[in-house]
């Protein structure tokens, strides 16, 4: 039986039909890869944030520089969907300071220049309040290492050539101790300890209240920015000014709350939260709860605010 | 400085219908009217360097967006080029944003900026598409093509209606027109009445065409007087007239 030939305008109708319907999906596919998590961008691509809120502190740079080249970054800069930087400031600075003095370790932690980043599903220049909220919840997010971390970093360290020698250190050599003081921000005897400290049980880090000293932390922190933003006559600088005089208020009354029952919450070990966020956190949270009504940002906020920040810990206290 | 004035991304999707030929082509012709061209192409098989005769391997588009700033390279006084090539593949630049590329050409010194897109690859395809003031959509009289290209004239479609950033100006080129053949006569027509509101603009199959290519020379030097040439020309002074 002789096949019919199709008109040419069938041809079109059906070759169009095919194509916008396949175009349906290449929407989708575009969605998808829009929303794909980022987990590295190129070092040039993580730019400045729009205002910085504090001064880098060049000892600090340096010495996460030693870090960095040594164990890598171990905490990802936090960007937003454009690649803005919101929270490592300091971690960048001294990634950008390895990679002028020390090319070939640069190279050998950044292949192909690429940073661990872990990106935020907003825009901080549509968004600035929320920009700075992050940054505070992590500005104000601190913990201690656990012993059990300590040695797991003094294990890596030793296998960069670091040597763990009692007594005075020879000269050239890479002691041990002194540079683990250094990442964790103890003194050397609580160092000391940690090393010969036997596995202890494990004790949970998070609490449930906001101790007073992260509490007064924020209020100072934000009393700082309203000082020297508040007058703005910006309509975005004005909005969030409203907000941080609400965000003030509910830290009065949490910081009351929490310093009454003092004594019963106060820290009593090394290893206890000195800088609990939660408070930060929630707030941010919050924040997004209600723009996006969006679960999975939260989850991935709370992921950024995880406690296990080591970098940021050394860096940024 | 200022934006370049002519953004003209050239994409099909589906591969061989002349998306090269006509973005070098087109490159060719607005070099050879004394304005500045930067051809940048998108494609990780690099043809267009080779078929203006420069190097398709020197660095070029992918070290662009990864913020190298290379040199573009000159094909001649008015025409630059930056290669394409297999680095357009690496994950760094697919973790880029879709509106690098614009950001990029956002003031560079040339009067015209061409996007050749590569087949197939979204990705890249959209670098081009989202940079760009004007996209060139090629097909083909196959029906194989006019799926390609009725994809990419949704896309384009759909930026506009999100005011995206994207071209707010496209045109549909037939290509590779033959009129010995059915539906090389027949589809041209069909495809103005499928798709009203847009310029249908045509280059029929032409050995010069292929041959400057296979020659390593732009046409406006390899066969200024030829018929494509002539079409070329009438397909840039619909560019410039759309201001």
């Amino acid at each position: 039986m002789a096949l019919k030939k199709r008109s040419s305008a069938d041809l079109l109708q059906a070759a169009t039909a095919a194509g916008t319907a396949i175009e349906k999906q290449d929407r989708q596919s575009e969605v998808r890869s829009l929303q794909a998590k980022v987990f590295e961008l190129p070092l040039h691509k993580i730019i400045d944030r729009l205002a910085d809120t504090r001064e880098l502190n060049h000892k600090h740079v340096e010495e996460l520089m030693e870090s960095i080249s040594v164990l890598g970054l171990l905490e990802a800069l936090v960007v937003d969907i454009r690649g803005r930087l919101l929270a490592g400031g300091h971690r960048k600075a001294a990634i950008y300071l390895l990679k002028e003095r020390n090319p070939s370790k640069y190279t050998e932690h950044f292949d192909e220049e690429l940073v661990s980043i872990k990106m935020l599903p907003f825009d901080a220049e549509l968004d600035p309040e929320l920009a700075l909220l992050v940054e505070i919840a992590e500005n104000e997010k601190r913990r201690d290492y656990t012993p059990a971390e300590v040695r797991k970093l003094a294990e890596r360290l030793k296998v960069a050539g670091y040597s763990d020698n009692k007594g005075r250190p020879a000269t050239g050599s890479k002691p041990l101790r002194p540079a683990l003081t250094v990442i964790i921000g103890k003194n050397i005897r609580t160092v000391q300890r940690y090393l010969n400290e036997p596995e202890e049980k494990s004790q949970t880090n998070v609490r449930l209240f906001p101790d007073a000293t992260a509490l007064t932390r924020l209020r100072s922190n934000l009393v700082k920015w309203q000082k020297t933003y508040g007058g703005s006559d910006d309509e975005i600088v004005k909005s969030i000014d409203l907000d941080v005089t609400k965000l003030l208020k509910r830290l009065e009354t949490g910081i009351k709350k929490s310093l009454s029952p003092a004594i019963e919450n106060s820290p009593i070990s090394d290893t206890t939260p000195h800088g609990s966020t939660i408070y930060a956190e929630i707030a941010v949270q919050e924040k997004l709860r209600i723009e996006n009504g969006n679960e999975g940002i939260i989850d991935i906020l709370a992921t950024v605010s995880s406690h296990d920040d080591l970098h940021s810990s050394l860096a940024e206290e | 400085m200022t934006f370049p004035k002519h953004r003209i991304a050239i994409a099909a999707r589906k591969g061989g219908v002349g998306k090269t030929t006509i973005a070098c082509s087109l490159a060719s012709v607005f070099a050879a009217q004394k304005k500045s061209v930067l051809l940048i192409d998108l494609d990780p098989q690099s043809n267009s360097a080779y078929a203006l005769g420069v190097d398709p391997g020197a660095p070029g588009t992918a070290e662009l967006l990864m913020g190298k700033q290379p040199s573009p390279l000159v094909a001649n006084e008015y025409l630059h080029v930056y290669p394409g090539g297999p680095n357009l593949n690496n994950q760094a630049i697919q973790s880029l944003h879709p509106e690098d590329l614009a950001d990029l050409i956002d003031r560079v010194p040339y009067d015209v900026v061409i996007l050749d897109c590569p087949p197939g690859n979204e990705n890249l395809e959209r670098f081009g598409i989202v940079a760009s003031n004007i996209t060139l959509v090629v097909t083909n009289a196959h029906p194989l093509a006019i799926m390609g290209a009725s994809r990419v004239l949704t896309t384009l479609d759909s930026y506009r209606n999100k005011e995206r950033r994207g071209p707010k100006d496209w045109a549909l080129i037939v290509s590779q027109i033959d009129v010995r053949r059915g539906l090389d006569r027949t589809l041209p027509d069909e495809l103005k009445t499928m798709y009203p509101g847009i310029e249908h603009l045509m280059v029929r199959q032409d050995t010069n065409l292929s041959q400057a290519v296979a020659q390593q020379t732009p046409i406006m030097e390899y066969a200024p007087k030829s018929q494509s040439a002539e079409e070329l020309k009438t397909i840039a002074k619909w560019i410039v007239e759309q201001g």
